[in-house]
């Protein structure tokens, strides 16, 4: 899987979990702060994106990061682990 | 059968309460917006002659009404709030209640967790027969620290709880041996001083539900329940009631993936009715799960005998559980003759000036070898609700010898 494609899962769990987003107007450069989402919002987002990839990564290991490409990057080293 | 669980159930929720609405006001926030995510209408707050020692004994003097005090061997207090690094607190509310001597007594402390660590451990007590036929006190008491204009000061509060456990639970027999549970060592949240609270609440709420899929997946290797048919009512750890719905939606899509609004039916039937207390004092720390069971039993409609709960406990630092249990024959009356609700709507509404000078007043008094409480403060209140009650309060301390008395 590309990190492209990762990229897609996790903007359509945006899409599916915040009020009025469209997926075309989502910057991965961006936080899901940006969009609306509250604490509570990003856990969701995280929970079913990782469900859908078929990971799991500790959600300590998440708390900190700063943007939706590093959390693809971290997906991404999980995905690789296989 | 040998059943085991709570035979008594009490909570005290102090004798004042601060507005969720004034002090998203104060602070300039929407106040509709901060009610709806935290799901706090008040929250609890004490004047500076109670601690977690006084809202501990508090809890329990009730109790006593039903029980001998010859009944209880054991004395168990979960908290996070102690008043004294190598004093329990459980040997003050031992005293105050004048439990007699060969009571073994200590405190337990996992963050909020501690109160369920208790249980746990009065559980195993009686389970053990070692009781010799007497049963168990145990109480969770908590309050929050100072946290004034800072992000956490709208999920503050504070609760005590106090249960009687034994062979006969009428409230609330627990599930024989079935034990959800799951651990990690995390900075999530943590008292580092006697002044501080402090973490990082991402991390917290990330770790809070690893913590919930880890120990209901352990529940499950133990007992293969249908999660949506067999539990009439989820009861879920709340750092604040809002949290709630967050966990019901982690458990409901590990079952079945579901849409948000299926989500939130179901969190309107089964968890909604378990947050009426938390809602009215805020955080309710280790003595969550009992407010919970005091939402259900106190409410409009309580569950009947033979209703099969699901509970969920966690504690910062961290270590989740999850649990179950049956309501007991006389849970409704029993829990209905403490008259909580009566009680918490008793408690005198205090406006934010005066909530931040009572903070800061308790926060000077923190590690000081000597105190007197200001029973001024806020006017009229320790008149009105202490004098004559035989509530426990906080007399003084003098040269760090704590004095409690029964007003």
């Amino acid at each position: 899987m590309t990190k492209e494609e990762v990229i897609e899962v996790i903007k359509r769990n945006i899409v599916e979990n915040l009020d009025d987003v469209e997926a075309d107007s989502i910057d991965p450069t961006k936080s899901m702060k940006e969009y609306g989402a509250n604490s509570l919002d990003m856990i969701e987002v995280v929970s079913t994106s990782m469900r859908e990839l078929n990971i799991k990564i500790p959600r300590s290991e998440l708390a900190e990061l700063g943007n939706i490409d590093e959390l693809a990057d971290k997906f991404m080293e999980y995905i690789n682990k296989g | 059968m040998n059943e085991i669980g709570i035979e008594y159930l009490n909570i005290y929720g102090g004798s004042m309460a601060l507005d969720q609405r004034a002090l998203a006001t104060a602070r300039e926030r929407d106040p509709e917006r901060v009610v709806n995510d935290f799901l706090i209408q008040a929250r609890s707050l004490n004047p500076t002659w109670e601690d977690t020692v006084t809202m501990a004994a508090n809890a329990a003097m009730p109790l006593l009404d039903f029980v001998k005090r010859e009944d209880i061997g054991l004395l168990v207090v979960g908290t996070e709030g102690s008043v004294d690094f190598g004093k329990p607190i459980s040997s003050n509310v031992h005293s105050a209640l004048e439990l007699p001597s060969n009571v073994r007594n200590f405190e337990t402390k996992f963050a909020c967790y501690s109160g369920i660590a208790a249980l746990e451990t009065a559980i195993n007590w009686v389970a053990s027969g070692r009781n010799r036929g007497k049963k168990a006190l145990v109480i969770s008491s908590d309050f929050s620290r100072m946290h004034l204009n800072m992000m956490e000061e709208f999920v503050l509060g504070g609760l005590a709880a106090a249960a009687i456990v034994g062979n006969d639970p009428g409230v609330f027999a627990l599930d024989d041996g079935i034990r959800g549970t799951w651990t990690s060592d995390v900075y999530d949240t943590f008292r580092p001083s006697a002044r501080h609270e402090v973490g990082n609440n991402e991390v917290s709420l990330y770790t809070y539900m690893d913590a919930l899929e880890g120990a209901w997946a352990d529940y499950l290797e133990q007992n293969r329940v249908d999660f949506d048919r067999d539990f009439e009512y989820l009861l879920y750890h709340t750092p604040f009631p809002g949290m709630a719905f967050q966990a019901h939606r982690t458990v409901c899509n590990l079952v079945e993936r579901r849409k948000k609004s299926e989500v939130r039916d179901d969190f309107d039937r089964r968890v909604l009715p378990g947050l009426r207390v938390a809602q009215q004092v805020g955080s309710t720390y280790g003595a969550s799960n009992f407010a919970g069971l005091v939402s259900l039993l106190g409410g409009q409609s309580p569950p009947g005998a033979g209703s099969r709960i699901g509970l969920f406990a966690y504690g910062s630092g961290a270590v989740g559980e999850f649990y179950s249990g049956t309501i007991g024959e006389q849970a409704a009356d029993r829990v209905g003759q403490m008259r909580i609700d009566e009680k918490l709507a008793a408690r005198r509404s205090i406006d934010v000036p005066a909530y931040e000078e009572i903070e800061k007043r308790r926060t000077s008094h923190i590690e000081a070898p000597d105190i007197t409480p200001d029973f001024d403060l806020p006017p009229q209140l320790f008149e009105e609700h202490y004098r004559g009650s035989g509530r426990l309060v906080l007399r003084s301390v003098e040269n760090f010898y704590r004095n409690y008395e029964r007003a």
